[in-house]
Parts: structure tokens; C-alpha cells; sequence
């Protein structure tokens, strides 16, 4: 040894060093061969099919949703137009019934006006022929009362109110 | 143990060999040594992470299995990128490669233990075997063509020959330089942390008040250069590892 302050170059051990190194690491190499790489190969690659599944089951899931999504908005848009439809048809039914309502209304009133009007002039006939025999009788009466006598000649009174009455 | 007997503290002591389990066989020394422990005491930690780590298989790894998965990618990754497909035959290999050079450098990062990769002839047994198999990887699929491996394209006829003795020397140079950087690297970091080791017990225990405190400097010096040799420990492995993938590429697709 003291030769050599380097016991790496010391060739004793050479030998036992390069059986030892043959002998673990063909042991290591049987082991990795046969056992170890082979079963992580078989892990990483089964995690990437679990991986790869996922992410195939994510995109269905998604395309799913995007359809049931689809189909809400147009059920929600079918639903807003039908509604829209109702409404303006039921405004259509009733403008027409307000019209026609209001189309009887105004004949109604207008027949019943007439009718007023009619019977408004007879009653307003009757009170000026009733109103001309009161003026005539209360007429001779008081020419009776202040001439005291008969001899007025009643038809020269009733003509004469006539005219008053007509102005 | 003869630095201790002289007084002098000796760096290189902790790269010493020592025989634990007498074994003669052949006529040749194959004592369970140290170093010996430590080659299997790594093979132990890399079958347990890899084999034993996995609990049922399952989806969410634990973090001993994350390691070992990463591991594995890490490798497979650096394969594939440098070989190509047909690199997949030699990926156990390479795996196998990687995490023993690996575990032994890190092992060996933990005071006290025993550095398997600052032995020249583990790290050149390794190289040589890489050196030999790729060589031979080579011609068993080029054949004869192998050999146009040492003749580059596109240059003067006249600097052929020249060329030429310089591809072979290089080729031939590439189980030297493969060992003796990793080896370097781990015998050299872990000298200089001896040595700075020797420098704070030397300054503390120095008896002298003032030189006592200065003591802290090597000391803060060693807790910095440790992460040093720790990144050095997993590059140098990355880096024997990664040679080999592009030696075996040479092989398999020539240039």
C-alpha cells in the first residue's frame, strides 16, 4: 500500500471488485428486465388509459350538456314565441270584440236619441197646444172679468194668441 | 492506515478497500469487500424503489412510486431522444445503467460510506463492457460496412488517411475517457471535501483563540460545495448514461 497513496490503483482488489460489479449488476439487470420495467411501463401505461377514458367521458359529458343547453334555449324561445302568439291574438279578439261592442253602444244610443228626440217634440207639441188653451181660456176669461160681457168674439182671441204663441 | 500511523491525515484514506468476507476462488481474491456492499446495498435500494414502491397499481402514485416513474420516464425519454426506436431493446440497459451509477454516487455523498464509482476499474469495467457491446452492436447491423463508421464524408483525399487514424484513435479512446470522467469527478470532488473536512478540525481543535473561530470558513465551504458534489453525483450518472445512448446511436445509425 505504500507505494501508492492512490488504493484505486492498488491491483489487489481489482479482481474481487469487477466479480462483485458483474455479479449485482446482473442482478439488477435480471430484476429491472424481467420484473420492474415491465410493471411500471404496465402502471403508466394503464394511468394513461384512465387518463385518456376521462377525458374521453369529459368531451361526451360536455357535448351532452351543449345539447340539452340547445334544446332549452329553443324549448325557451318556442315557449316565448307561442306566448307572444297568444297575446297578440287574444289582443286581435278583443280589439274586434271592443269594436263591435262599441258599434252596438253607439246604435243603441243613437236609436234611443232619436227616440228622445221624437218623443221630446210630442211631449213639447202637446205642451204648447196644452199652453195655447190655457192662454186662450185665462185670455177671454180676463177680457170677461174686465169688460163684463159675452160679446167678445172668441175666434179674433184664439187667432191673435196663436201668433203671439208662434213668435 | 499508514497515514494514520505517520500522523499526517491522508485524504485518499476513505477510498481504501477493506476485505469484510474472506472468499478465494480460482486462485483469485473475490473478497466481499466494502466496495462490495456497496454495489449491492445500491442494487438492494433500486429493486426496492422500483419493485416495491408499486402498492397495487395504482392511478395516484405514492411518492416512492412517483420516483420510480420518473426515474423510468427520465430514462426513456433520454433513450428515445437519442437512440430512437430502435433503442427500446437497449433501454433496460441503459435504465439498469443509469440508476446504478446513480444510487452508488449518491451513496456515497452520505459521510462514512464507500464511493464504488471512484474506483478506476469499476467505472472502466462498465465503459468497457459499453465500449465492447456497442462495437459489436455495430457490426452485427452493418456488417462489414461498420468500418465506413471511421471514414467521414465529404473530405479531401488527401486528409483521408489522416482522418481516418484520427476517428480510430477517438473511437478507441472512448472507454478511457468514459471511466476516467466519472471516476475523476467522484475521487476528486470527495478529496476535496477530505481535505476542507481536515481544515476545520484542524482549526477548531488548533488550541489557538484566534485561528479557533476561522474554522467556520472551510466548515461553510463544505456545507456549499456538498450540494456541488451532490448536483455533480446525479450529472456525472446522466452523463454516462447519455454517452452510452449516443454511442449506441453511432452503432445503429452510423453517422
Amino acid at each position: 500500500m505504500s507505494e501508492s497513496s492512490m488504493p484505486q490503483l492498488n491491483p489487489e482488489y481489482f479482481a474481487s471488485q469487477i466479480f462483485w460489479l458483474i455479479f449485482s449488476f446482473a442482478i439488477l439487470y435480471i430484476v429491472m428486465a424481467k420484473f420492474a420495467l415491465p410493471k411500471i411501463a404496465n402502471v403508466i401505461e394503464s394511468r394513461e388509459d384512465v387518463i385518456a377514458r376521462d377525458l374521453e367521458d369529459a368531451e361526451n359529458y360536455k357535448k351532452d350538456s351543449e345539447a340539452t343547453e340547445l334544446k332549452y334555449t329553443n324549448a325557451i324561445k318556442e315557449a316565448q314565441n307561442k306566448a307572444s302568439e297568444t297575446l297578440a291574438i287574444s289582443r286581435d279578439k278583443l280589439n274586434k270584440q271592443i269594436e263591435a261592442d262599441k258599434k252596438t253602444f253607439d246604435q243603441e244610443s243613437a236609436e234611443l236619441a232619436s227616440k228622445f228626440i221624437a218623443d221630446l217634440d210630442i211631449k213639447k207639441q202637446k205642451v204648447l197646444q196644452d199652453s195655447e188653451q190655457i192662454a186662450n181660456v185665462v185670455a177671454i176669461d180676463i177680457i170677461n172679468k174686465i169688460l163684463g160681457t159675452d160679446a167678445l168674439n172668441q175666434d179674433n182671441v184664439k187667432s191673435s194668441i196663436k201668433t203671439m204663441l208662434k213668435n | 492506515m499508514a497515514a494514520e500511523k505517520s500522523g499526517a491525515p491522508d485524504p485518499m484514506h476513505q477510498f481504501d478497500i477493506v476485505e469484510l468476507i474472506d472468499i478465494e476462488l480460482f486462485g483469485l481474491n473475490l473478497s466481499f469487500t466494502n466496495s462490495s456492499l456497496f454495489m449491492v446495498f445500491s442494487v438492494a435500494l433500486i429493486i426496492f424503489l422500483t419493485l416495491f414502491s408499486f402498492n397495487g397499481r395504482a392511478t395516484i402514485p405514492t411518492r416512492l412510486q412517483s420516483i420510480a416513474e420518473l426515474s423510468y420516464e427520465f430514462v426513456a425519454k433520454m433513450v428515445r431522444d437519442n437512440v430512437g426506436d430502435e433503442g427500446q431493446k437497449y433501454f433496460p440497459f441503459i435504465f439498469c445503467l443509469f440508476m446504478f451509477v446513480l444510487f452508488c454516487n449518491m451513496l456515497g455523498m452520505i459521510p462514512y460510506t464507500f464511493t464504488v464509482t471512484s474506483h478506476i476499474i469499476v467505472t472502466f469495467a462498465l465503459a468497457i463492457v459499453i465500449f465492447f457491446g456497442v462495437t459489436l452492436i455495430g457490426f452485427i447491423m452493418h456488417g462489414i460496412k461498420f468500418f465506413k463508421f471511421f471514414v467521414p464524408s465529404g473530405v479531401p483525399k488527401a486528409l483521408l488517411p489522416l482522418l481516418v487514424v484520427i476517428e480510430v484513435i477517438s473511437y478507441l479512446t472512448r472507454p478511457v475517457s468514459l471511466s476516467v470522467r466519472l471516476f475523476a469527478n467522484m475521487m476528486a470532488g470527495h478529496t476535496m471535501l477530505k481535505v476542507f473536512g481536515f481544515f476545520v478540525a484542524g482549526m477548531f481543535f488548533s488550541g489557538n483563540l484566534f485561528i479557533s473561530p476561522l474554522g467556520i470558513a472551510p466548515l461553510a465551504f463544505i456545507v456549499a460545495f456538498t450540494g456541488l458534489e451532490i448536483l455533480v453525483a446525479f450529472l456525472q450518472a446522466y452523463v454516462f448514461a447519455i454517452l452510452t445512448c449516443i454511442y449506441l446511436n453511432d452503432s445503429i445509425h452510423m453517422h
